[in-house]
């Protein structure tokens, strides 16, 4: 018997327009709003909508045999609402099938889990999840991380916030001659289950599906079956995680085509089925413990010991979440909103030289020119960022002077402690 | 192969990059057994001599009218001076203006050994008649060209920039031999647009008589394509490169002033787009205290600069040197934090690269041929004051990126070497004779 999970990942940052230090104190915003307005536009009506459509006939039409996981990253949800709410709404429908499960993650897609601020971990693995709750009717039971990254301290953090199970990679790095197919343990904490991702087939499937946006290309899903028949059949399980965008865009006619005779071989094979996240710790226990000392990851076109970075990355990650315990007390909910968003990998991943936004062969909406022009913006957007916050606790400081009472402070510290903090700790 | 190179400066008696250029040029070309160069340079002052290459009195050559090429020299090269009042960089018109200044550089750093003051070494022995005309000069130097081509014995001409073209053209007529055009620098570039007419004559009948042309980056390869109708199948591009730091290395200047620094360093004439630095000064300082901004060199727009920042009222943080040379260039870039290159218009521009090597950041504009060449530099359009001041603001508030620039560039520009780039100018040599 082999199980196949199919997770499908969405995730749209909120991109930076460009902020000169001159900027800064000036109450610019940080986004490039119509950028994102026109990919998430675009996103939805080309890929998304359609292709939830698709999934919704294939799953009535296989009557339960077939079974899908989604990832949203919370900045991807809030540019839903923002721009594109009957996305949301087309999702609703597949999760309301039975057939259809989502993924928990951290609020934003941030890097939070390389720190070492567990509390602001918790909160954002709780955040998403009761997001997900809220607008799908469930509660994600597995996690994943932003960029599936891990570590046997990440993978102990996610255990302490509730999960039982996530999804990272199935890097060599990691695995060394172990296969992605089983379920393992973490290392520190035996109860959380670690699936992988089986980067070869995932990779396949991602590479039939972009090739089907030529003309010329026509691959029957043979090719992509007898894959799947070449593998171990002793080995129980395979995780297939991909770009939720594989299933868009031109040539979607050929992919729909491509999907639906996939899954009706899979629905012919014997002793093969699909099966939720969520149940896979149902039917198969660890078969070992895993180690992973340093993280590892998935990054399109980075290798998947990309993190902690280079230097630039390391300070500004470093920079980023300094300003954490400033922004614990912080109420005002635009400060709140940028705070997650400034903290989303993308951001941090264009400063480095190989990312593919600065290869000239490639038609990329990027703002920046280099790494250098990715760091600059981001410690500026930081410096305005902590301006903001600072003088937020200075008025807050002066609102609970004046008051006769107490000012009720939302979180452990009082203001006068933070503000103290602020002007000598930085 | 023996080449006749016709070149108009040679270190250390240089007013640009074309010097340093030609010198690597011909050093890296050393390194083959196979070409031998006889380098012809309008006579300056005489301190080019090293043990490396041999100096030929001009005056001897032209009284005489005899030049042998020296084949026992091996691949080391010879250098043939001509006295002359050329100067690379000048139109006509500021011809006659700048010699007071050039000559002023020449008497501050060079001893002179020969007869007299320095005017005299500036005049042209040969005819015993100073050219008023800038284009009577380069008539001039065409004739000593065409001499030394009778008198030697060569496979090829390689002539750079326009002032020796006629002299290439001239000797290639004599010898009906093929000529290569290294082009550095075009009138587009030098006039910040304002082209002249006699001076592209002279450019263009260059480019259109040379066999082939080496252009020092794909912006002037694209200029000789689009502004001189030339063929882009007759250009290649060959990046300059630079010569590895001398093995000590002297101890870093300190940075007298606890504030950073802020470096320009170049001629301060449009092409180098001067006003900009003190448009970004300006910004910056209105935001920052802790930065001091100089300009060092020497041009035509130097007086109007000071007026400006004067105007802008940060003169109390904004530096003028005047013209450095040699070890002062090196002193200037050790006390810098930032160096900045804003040219409005760069056919390549190699300050930048010895301010890698002295591990100072860079910003430089993406109107630079090296830009095209180099990653770990910050570019911005010549024109964005807004993005220069930025990148200064980022590089003098953020310590890993300062470092980051700094040992990257450093490494990046380590990896240069005048062999590649000389290696790539003898395959030209020998597909064009071979043609």
């Amino acid at each position: 018997m082999k199980s196949i999970s199919l997770c499908f990942q969405i995730h749209h940052p909120f991109h930076f327009q460009t902020f000169r230090f001159l900027d800064i104190g000036t109450k610019k915003s940080y986004y490039d709003d119509l950028r994102i307005e026109r990919e998430i536009n675009e996103a939805a009506t080309n890929f998304y909508l359609p292709a939830n459509e698709f999934l919704l006939k294939l799953i009535n039409k296989h009557k339960g045999k077939l079974k899908l996981a989604f990832y949203i990253s919370g900045t991807a949800i809030d540019q839903f609402l923002m721009y594109e709410p009957e996305v949301l709404t087309s999702f609703r429908q597949l999760a309301d099938t039975g057939q259809v499960e989502f993924l928990g993650g951290t609020s934003s897609h941030s890097l939070i889990s390389l720190t070492n601020q567990k509390d602001e971990l918790v909160n954002q693995l709780k955040d998403h999840q009761s997001r997900i709750a809220y607008l799908f009717g469930k509660k994600p039971a597995v996690f994943v991380n932003s960029d599936l990254i891990y570590s046997d301290l990440i993978g102990n953090d996610v255990a302490d916030s509730g999960y039982q199970a996530m999804i990272t990679n199935g890097s060599r790095k990691a695995l060394i001659w172990r296969s992605s197919n089983y379920v393992y343990s973490n290392f520190i904490q035996p109860k959380m289950h670690v699936y992988f991702r089986n980067e070869m087939i995932s990779d396949e499937l991602t590479g039939i599906l972009n090739s089907l946006n030529s003309d010329v290309q026509d691959i029957n899903a043979n090719n992509f079956t007898s894959l799947l028949k070449n593998l171990n059949p002793i080995e129980p399980l395979l995780n297939i995680y991909i770009d939720y965008k594989a299933l868009g865009g031109f040539g979607i006619e050929k992919k729909e085509k491509f999907v639906q005779s996939f899954v009706s071989q899979i629905g012919r094979m014997p002793k093969v089925s699909f099966v939720l996240p969520s149940e896979i710790a149902e039917i198969f226990g660890p078969v070992a413990e895993i180690n992973s000392n340093e993280p590892i990851c998935w990054l399109n076109n980075f290798n998947s010991y990309y993190y902690p970075g280079n230097e630039l990355q390391i300070e500004a990650i470093k920079q980023l979440y300094l300003l954490n315990e400033m922004v614990v007390n912080i109420d005002d909910i635009n400060l709140q909103k940028d705070w997650q968003y400034l903290q989303t990998s993308d951001h941090i991943h264009l400063m480095d030289d190989q990312h593919p936004a600065y290869f000239s062969n490639n038609i990329s909406n990027c703002i920046y020119k280099s790494k250098y022009d990715a760091f600059i913006n981001f410690m500026n957007i930081l410096d305005d960022f902590r301006l903001k916050i600072l003088e937020e606790a200075k008025s807050k400081e002066k609102k609970a002077a004046s008051s006769p009472r107490k000012g009720k402070s939302r979180k452990q510290n009082n203001p006068q402690h933070l503000s103290n903090k602020l002007h000598t700790g930085e | 192969m023996n080449v006749l190179m016709l070149g108009w400066e040679f270190p250390p008696n240089i007013s640009g990059g074309l010097g340093t250029a030609c010198e690597g040029i011909v050093k890296g070309l050393s390194a083959y057994n196979d070409i031998h160069v006889l380098f012809v340079v309008p006579k300056s002052s005489g301190n080019e001599s090293t043990p490396n290459f041999k100096l030929i009195d001009a005056e001897k050559v032209a009284k005489t009218g005899k030049v042998i090429f020296t084949e026992h020299l091996s691949h080391e090269f010879t250098t043939i001076e001509i006295p002359s009042g050329l100067l690379p960089y000048d139109s006509p018109e500021d011809f006659s203006k700048l010699k007071h200044f050039s000559n002023e550089i020449t008497a501050s750093n060079v001893e002179i050994e020969q007869s007299g003051s320095t005017a005299q070494t500036r005049e042209f022995h040969f005819t015993g008649k100073y050219g008023p005309n800038l284009f009577e000069e380069i008539d001039n130097y065409a004739a000593i060209a065409r001499l030394i081509a009778e008198n030697s014995q060569f496979e090829l001409i390689h002539v750079h920039d326009w002032l020796t073209f006629p002299a290439g053209i001239a000797a290639k007529q004599v010898s009906c031999k093929p000529l290569v055009a290294h082009v550095h620098s075009t009138d587009f570039d030098r006039s910040g647009g304002k082209v002249n007419p006699s001076i592209y004559a002279v450019e263009k009948q260059g480019f259109e008589q040379a066999d082939k042309i080496i252009a020092v980056s794909n912006r002037i390869k694209k200029r000789l394509v689009a502004d001189y109708g030339i063929s882009a199948e007759k250009i290649t591009t060959v990046y300059n490169a630079i010569s590895p730091k001398s093995g000590k290395d002297n101890p870093k200047v300190a940075n007298k002033f606890s504030d950073k620094v802020v470096t320009f360093l170049g001629r301060i004439t449009i092409q180098k787009g001067p006003e900009y630095f003190v448009e970004v000064a300006k910004l910056v300082l209105q935001r920052m205290k802790n930065v001091r901004f100089v300009m060092a060199g020497n041009g035509e727009l130097m007086s109007k600069m000071v007026d400006l920042s004067a105007r802008y009222g940060i003169s109390n943080k904004f530096h003028f040197t005047g013209f450095l040379k040699g070890n002062e260039i090196k002193e200037m870039l050790d006390m810098s934090d930032v160096f900045i290159m804003p040219s409005v218009s760069e056919p390549f521009g190699i300050v930048p690269l010895e301010a890698m090597q002295a591990k100072v950041p860079v910003i430089i504009s993406f109107q630079s041929g090296v830009s095209e060449l180099i990653r770990n530099v910050i570019k911005t359009d010549f024109w964005d004051i807004n993005a220069m001041a930025d990148a200064i603001h980022a590089i003098i508030s953020h310590n890993p990126l300062s470092k980051v620039l700094a040992d990257e560039g450093n490494r990046e520009v380590n990896q240069l070497n005048w062999e590649n780039s000389a290696g790539d100018i003898r395959n030209i040599y020998l597909n064009t004779v071979s043609v």
